[in-house]
C-alpha cells in the first residue's frame, strides 16, 4: 500500500474529541449524565480478553453510549520472535465486540527467549527492528482488519545499535506497516527531559500527519530529577504546553486520551482536564 | 548484533538477578552490548518487581492494610524467588502465589490467625474470574466482614473473636459489577 492510501485510511477516521480511558471506579459516572462530558473511552483490551460474563455485559454497556478504542498491552510488536498468536484471536474477539474505527498497540517489545517481561521494552532504531515490526503487522492485519496506530513509549535503557534517530524509525515503521501514530505526548516529554533532547526538533523530524490520537496525563519526579512516568497525577503545566504544540503541528488528531490510571481522583476532576484538552483541540481546529 | 541476541539478553538481564550479576562481573561477555547500563538495568528490575507488587497490592488491598510494612517487605523477597507468573491473570496469579507464600512464613511463627481467612476472602474474586464459576460458598471459622472492618480502623485482627460464617458468592448480573457476598454467621 502506498504512502498515499496509507494517508487516506487514516483520514477517514471519524473525529472523536476528548475521551478518557476507561477505569472501572468511573463506570457509573460514565453510564449516567455525568459520561455525556466525555467524548468517547480507551479501554485496555487485555481487560476484556477470557473475561467473565459481568465484565463482558460492561463493555457492551459502555458500548451503547462511547466509541470504545481497543488499546493492547501484549501483542509484543517489535519482538523477533513474532507474534503470540493465542493473544491475538483474543484480542481480535475483543475488536470484533467494540467495532471501532481504530485500534492502538505500542512500538515495543514485552517477550523474547520464551520469556515475558511484564512491561514494555523499547527497541533499537534498526532497520532490522522496522523489517521485524512490518512483518509482525503484516501477520496481524491477516486477522484484525481495522487500521492500527502505534504509541511511542517511556524508556530507561537504551537499547544498542541505534542507527538512526527515534523520530526517524518511527516514520519509517508507520511508512512500510501502514500504520498510524498513537503520540503520547506525556512520554515524549518524559523522554526529553530524561534522555536531553528538545521534544519540539522532534515533532519536527518526525511524521506528525501521521499522527491519530495523542495519550496526556501527569507525571512525577523523583528524587535525582528524573520523571517517572507512573500515570498517577493530574496532568502538568509542561504537559499541557507540549500538547499545544502538538495539536498545531500533526493536523490528523482525532482524539485525545487522559491515561490516568492510578490514584484516580473524583470524576469531576478527570471532567475539567477532559474539557482542557477538548479546547485546546478546538483551538487547533481539529474537532467542533 | 542481531535484533533476536539483543532482545534475549535484555529480557534475561531484566528478570534474573544471578544472571546480571554474573555479567557484570569483570571478564564476562554475558552483557557485552550493556556495559554501561549496569545501573540502569538494576533499576529496570527492580522496577519490575514494584510493578508486581503494585498489582498485588490492588488485589489484596485488606491483607495490606493489616500487615504494613510486612506485606511490602514480604513480597519484595517472594519476588526475588519466583518469577513472575506469564500471560492474561499473571497479576492474579501473582496474589495467589504470594498469599501461599505469606501462609506459609506466618505459620512457622502461629501468627497466621485471621490473615489466612482474610486472604482467602480476598481471592475469592480473583479465583472465580479464573475459573469462571459463577457461584462459590465459603466456611470460615472467622467472620471475614468482622477482620475487614477492623482492618480499616487499623486494630488487630487477632481481635476477632472465633464466629463460624458461611460466605455466599455470586456473579454480578443485570448491569451490576464483579462479584458480590452474603455472610451468615453459624
Amino acid at each position: 500500500m502506498n504512502n498515499i492510501s496509507n494517508l487516506q485510511n487514516l483520514s477517514d477516521i471519524p473525529k472523536l474529541g476528548s475521551g478518557i480511558g476507561f477505569r472501572e471506579p468511573w463506570f457509573y459516572p460514565l453510564t449516567s449524565s455525568e459520561g455525556r462530558k466525555i467524548d468517547f473511552l480507551e479501554i485496555t483490551a487485555d481487560h476484556f480478553m477470557d473475561a467473565p460474563n459481568w465484565k463482558i455485559d460492561q463493555l457492551k454497556k459502555l458500548k451503547e453510549s462511547f466509541t470504545l478504542i481497543p488499546h493492547a498491552l501484549d501483542l509484543s510488536i517489535g519482538s523477533s520472535e513474532g507474534i503470540d498468536e493465542v493473544y491475538l484471536e483474543k484480542l481480535a474477539e475483543v475488536i470484533d465486540l467494540t467495532c471501532p474505527p481504530y485500534w492502538s498497540e505500542h512500538l515495543a517489545f514485552t517477550k523474547a527467549a520464551g520469556l515475558e517481561l511484564g512491561h514494555l521494552a523499547p527497541l533499537p532504531f534498526t532497520d532490522e527492528a522496522v523489517d521485524v515490526v512490518s512483518s509482525n503487522i503484516a501477520k496481524i492485519s491477516s486477522v484484525i482488519g481495522k487500521p492500527l496506530i502505534l504509541e511511542n513509549i517511556t524508556y530507561g535503557i537504551t537499547m544498542p545499535g541505534h542507527e538512526m534517530s527515534e523520530a526517524e524509525f518511527i516514520a519509517k515503521v508507520l511508512g512500510s506497516s501502514s500504520c498510524g501514530w498513537l503520540l503520547d505526548v506525556t512520554n515524549l516529554y518524559i523522554n526529553s527531559v530524561n534522555h536531553s533532547f528538545d521534544p519540539l526538533l522532534f515533532l519536527q523530524q518526525s511524521p506528525t500527519e501521521r499522527v491519530v490520537q495523542l495519550h496526556y496525563v501527569g507525571f512525577t519526579k523523583n528524587t535525582k530529577g528524573y520523571l517517572i512516568d507512573d500515570h498517577g497525577s493530574a496532568v502538568n503545566e509542561e504537559i499541557w504546553a507540549l500538547m499545544d504544540e502538538v495539536l498545531k503541528q500533526c493536523p490528523g488528531v482525532k482524539g485525545t486520551i487522559l491515561e490516568r490510571d492510578s490514584k484516580l481522583p473524583l470524576f469531576h476532576e478527570i471532567i475539567e482536564e477532559t474539557d482542557r484538552a477538548r479546547n485546546l483541540g478546538r483551538k487547533h481546529k481539529r474537532w467542533n | 548484533m542481531e535484533l533476536k541476541e539483543i532482545q534475549e539478553q535484555f529480557v534475561k538481564l531484566s528478570l534474573d538477578k544471578q544472571t546480571r550479576e554474573r555479567a557484570f562481573q569483570a571478564n564476562s561477555d554475558l552483557a557485552s552490548e550493556f556495559d554501561d547500563q549496569e545501573q540502569s538495568l538494576k533499576n529496570h528490575a527492580f522496577s519490575l518487581v514494584r510493578k508486581r507488587l503494585g498489582a498485588v497490592k490492588g488485589i489484596l488491598s485488606s491483607t495490606r492494610a493489616v500487615l504494613g510494612e510486612y506485606f511490602h517487605e514480604g513480597f519484595l523477597k517472594y519476588a526475588q524467588a519466583s518469577p513472575s507468573p506469564t500471560g492474561l491473570n499473571r497479576h492474579r496469579s501473582d496474589a495467589i502465589n504470594f498469599s501461599d507464600w505469606l501462609i506459609k512464613k506466618l505459620s512457622a511463627t502461629g501468627n497466621h490467625k485471621g490473615i489466612d481467612v482474610l486472604l482467602s476472602h480476598e481471592l475469592v474474586p480473583v479465583r472465580m474470574w479464573m475459573s469462571k464459576k459463577q457461584f462459590r460458598l465459603q466456611f470460615y471459622l472467622r467472620n471475614p466482614s468482622q477482620l475487614i472492618e477492623l482492618s480499616r480502623k487499623y486494630s488487630s485482627i487477632s481481635r476477632a473473636r472465633i464466629s463460624p460464617t458461611l460466605m455466599i458468592w455470586k456473579e454480578a448480573s443485570n448491569g451490576s459489577l464483579g462479584y458480590h457476598w452474603r455472610s451468615f454467621s453459624l
